[in-house]
């Protein structure tokens, strides 16, 4: 062990042998696996968060952890549901952090403004306006329920929250959200 | 059932996951849905996410497979070597603490002896005057060699 240590103190190569020992699949998988749920993970990310730039990072930071684990889901459903439990994790860090330090109030967090470097991204969408007015998990749900079509069982997964505790929650967070879009909710909520 | 939505929602919700379009739904769901303002409300909102998705996922500035790959491989490394570091880390903790531990016991037992040298200095007209043995020469350069030695191993691990 330690003339393995050694080794990689020095930057030997002894690289083959970690890649092979720390990665849960070959570089071919990944590229599969990577073309099939990063649209759908990236969607999820960007319009949750709001911020297409953010939704960039945690979509790397999603995969590098996805592959670290020791043993990660085999069936390609399984794989995309626990990339998107990482992702949802990842969200929740980055809000408390955020709420940690005193940035932007997350409640309330609008979209990133036009100039953005991805302001091409459709995020100004109505939808996009409407969303970025619940709350976090409002929209977690909303997305997972609607965009994603996954069932209040995954969605609980995913979340960390009871399977009985989705039904109602989702039910209020779609209520608030057609409210908002249809103009009876547009001003923006007192605390 | 006002505030929990129509109970049927879930069973038309799994079928618009599965692809099937509300038209192609059996006839119960669609007699059902045409009647159920809560189902109704469900598929609609499922539409317009389903839309919402398609046209976010298309427009995904997406980072080259390849490029998260090696970030992700950079990152594993780094996690392997960190690993594999730990131990030389103790180890180099463990010998920090020894050696200051070693220092502290040197210094304690020999302040007497220290303090006896000092006191055979003798002084001529302003000028100090040592006279030192060749066991307390030693003694001395043992101690500045090890109060050395702390520092160097200090330096390292502060570096670290």
């Amino acid at each position: 062990m330690l003339t393995r240590a050694i080794a990689l103190a020095r930057g030997e190569d002894a690289r083959d042998k970690t890649e092979g020992k720390t990665l849960a699949m070959d570089e071919e998988s990944f590229r599969i696996l990577y073309e099939r749920t990063a649209r759908p993970l990236w969607a999820y990310l960007a319009r949750v968060s709001g911020d297409p730039a953010l939704a960039d990072d945690l979509l790397q930071e999603c995969y590098c952890r996805f592959l670290s684990q020791a043993k990660p889901p085999q069936e390609e459903a399984h794989r995309k549901n626990y990339l998107f439990r990482i992702a949802t994790n990842l969200l929740r860090d980055h809000w408390r952090a955020v709420q940690r330090h005193g940035e932007t109030a997350i409640e309330t967090a609008d979209l990133p403004s036009q100039d953005h470097e991805i302001a091409n991204v459709p995020l100004r969408s109505d939808l996009g306006r409407a969303m970025a007015k619940l709350k976090p998990r409002e929209r977690q749900l909303l997305w997972l329920a609607y965009a994603e079509g996954a069932s209040h069982k995954e969605i609980a997964k995913s979340s960390g929250m009871k399977e009985a505790s989705v039904r109602p929650l989702l039910f209020r967070a779609r209520k608030r959200l057609l409210a908002i879009i249809s103009g009876a909710a547009l001003e923006p909520e007192k605390a | 059932m006002k505030h929990k939505g129509c109970e049927n929602e879930v069973r038309i919700l799994e079928a618009l996951a599965l692809g099937v379009a509300p038209e192609a739904m059996e006839e119960p769901l669609r007699r059902h849905i045409a009647g159920c303002a809560s189902c109704a409300e469900a598929v609609s909102v499922y539409e317009l996410f389903q839309q919402d998705c398609e046209q976010l996922s298309a427009a995904a500035p997406l980072p080259n497979a390849g490029r998260v790959w090696w970030r992700a491989t950079l990152a594993a490394r780094r996690a392997a070597a960190e690993r594999a570091l730990r131990p030389i880390q103790v180890a180099e903790r463990f010998a920090l603490a020894v050696g200051a531990g070693a220092l502290v016991a040197l210094l304690f037992f020999a302040a007497p002896w220290v303090a006896g040298q000092l006191a055979h200095t003798k002084m001529f007209s302003g000028t100090v005057v040592y006279t030192v043995s060749l066991s307390s020469l030693l003694a001395t350069s043992v101690i500045i060699c090890l109060l050395l030695m702390a520092g160097a191993l200090y330096s390292v691990w502060a570096e670290k």
